[in-house]
């Protein structure tokens, strides 16, 4: 069996229960994959492994397996730290930067997914996707963006102002 | 809200992607961000090895500021000596050795360094010129400090108790401060941007100490 093992496939199955047929190499991408693989090396090799992934819809799945192939053939640039620009396509290659640029229901699910997947470098894109959308944006502005309801009291308010004052200032 | 059903340990990461003044803006942004936030800048602020971000006052108190072992020509076109046109040589402080030995290598680690680049180590060549967003925040007889804006957050501490102790000016969009404060300030922001996970490439970009214009000068 010897250089076979990165031909085989295995079926990974969604939260819809719809399955997705992935090379073990590919799949082995994520960290939950790959352990639950590892510790199923035991098992019959002519009988196809299959990997439940509840927490994940059909819709979420593709995006990440089409990701997985991606970055199998090109892998992605490494994000830095702070941002440089709040720009995806000035931060990641072109390819992840369309990768990502979908919305944010898709987005935060993909988030999920890397995180639940354990897929680091699905979740460094899509973090910094976020944080993108965060860089350089008044608290308005954020709130906006995400549709988040301003839930301080007026106290706690006048608190952090004085707290950050000097970012302020600046 | 989608963006409250991501777990607090990927928001916290989110928020290390972004450079301090975006993680303090965030703070005003909900409660939930509040926390994250605030955990993220105490968590940079504390990154100092030798407690002084922590404890500021103490430290200023004590006189026992840390040697910053760098030396900064300014360039002879600056007419007013505020901003360090380039740096010339950086200069390695035998104690800042000796400290940089004590910081485990897992501290590096979380810092995205490499004992290898640590402080003592810079290279000094190639260093850009310093760029139109960064800021001077120090001045006072010819010695300047020159701020990332970006990187103001992690000073609010130090400029607050500076300004309590009377070491602190703000004058036509210039901070007066004296040399302790200068030392003070500056040593904070060596540590406090190495906490940002920037190389010291990238701290060298940040940082500038300066003399007289066309004069060498280390702080000791």
């Amino acid at each position: 069996m010897a250089g076979m093992t990165d031909e085989r496939n295995l079926t990974l199955l969604s939260q819809e229960g719809d399955s997705f047929q992935v090379p073990v190499s590919i799949a082995r991408m994520s960290e939950l994959v790959k352990t639950m693989v590892d510790d199923d090396d035991d098992a019959d090799d002519d009988e196809q492994q299959e990997v439940p992934l509840p927490n994940v819809k059909s819709s979420v799945l593709s995006k990440v397996i089409d990701f997985a192939k991606h970055h199998a053939t090109e892998p992605m640039s490494e994000i830095d730290k702070p941002l440089k620009s709040a720009n995806m396509s000035e931060v990641v290659q072109s390819w992840y930067s369309e990768f990502v640029d979908v919305d944010q229901e898709l987005l935060f699910e993909l988030i999920l997914a890397a995180n639940y997947m354990d897929i680091k470098p699905l979740l460094d894109l899509t973090c910094a996707t976020v944080a993108s959308m965060i860089k350089g944006k008044t608290p308005e502005e954020i709130r906006k963006t995400f549709n988040i309801v301003n839930d301080f009291t007026p106290e706690e308010e006048a608190q952090v102002r004085e707290e950050n004052k000097w970012c302020e200032e600046a | 809200m989608k963006i409250h059903r991501i777990p607090e340990e990927v928001l916290r990461f989110i928020f290390t992607l972004l450079n301090p003044n975006d993680v303090a803006r965030s703070s005003y942004v909900c409660v939930f961000w509040r926390t994250t936030s605030s955990a993220i800048l105490d968590r940079l602020r504390s990154r100092s090895y030798f407690g002084f971000l922590s404890n500021p006052l103490a430290f200023i108190s004590s006189g026992n500021y840390i040697p910053i072992g760098i030396r900064v020509r300014i360039h002879p076109s600056n007419e007013c000596g505020a901003v360090a046109k380039r740096w010339d040589c950086i200069h390695e402080h035998p104690e800042f050795s000796t400290a940089e030995e004590n910081v485990p290598s897992e501290e590096y680690s979380s810092l995205g360094l490499h004992p290898s680049q640590g402080i003592g180590h810079r290279t000094p060549s190639n260093l850009p010129e310093i760029e139109a967003r960064h800021e001077v925040i120090v001045l006072d007889d010819g010695v300047a400090v020159v701020v990332h804006h970006s990187n103001i957050a992690i000073l609010n501490k130090e400029l607050s108790y500076l300004k309590r102790l009377g070491r602190f000016v703000r004058q036509d969009d210039r901070y007066h401060v004296d040399l302790v404060a200068c030392r003070v300030l500056a040593t904070a922001l060596l540590y406090g941007i190495c906490g940002l996970q920037l190389d010291n490439y990238q701290a060298c970009r940040l940082i500038s100490f300066a003399a007289d214009a066309g004069d060498e000068w280390c702080i000791r």
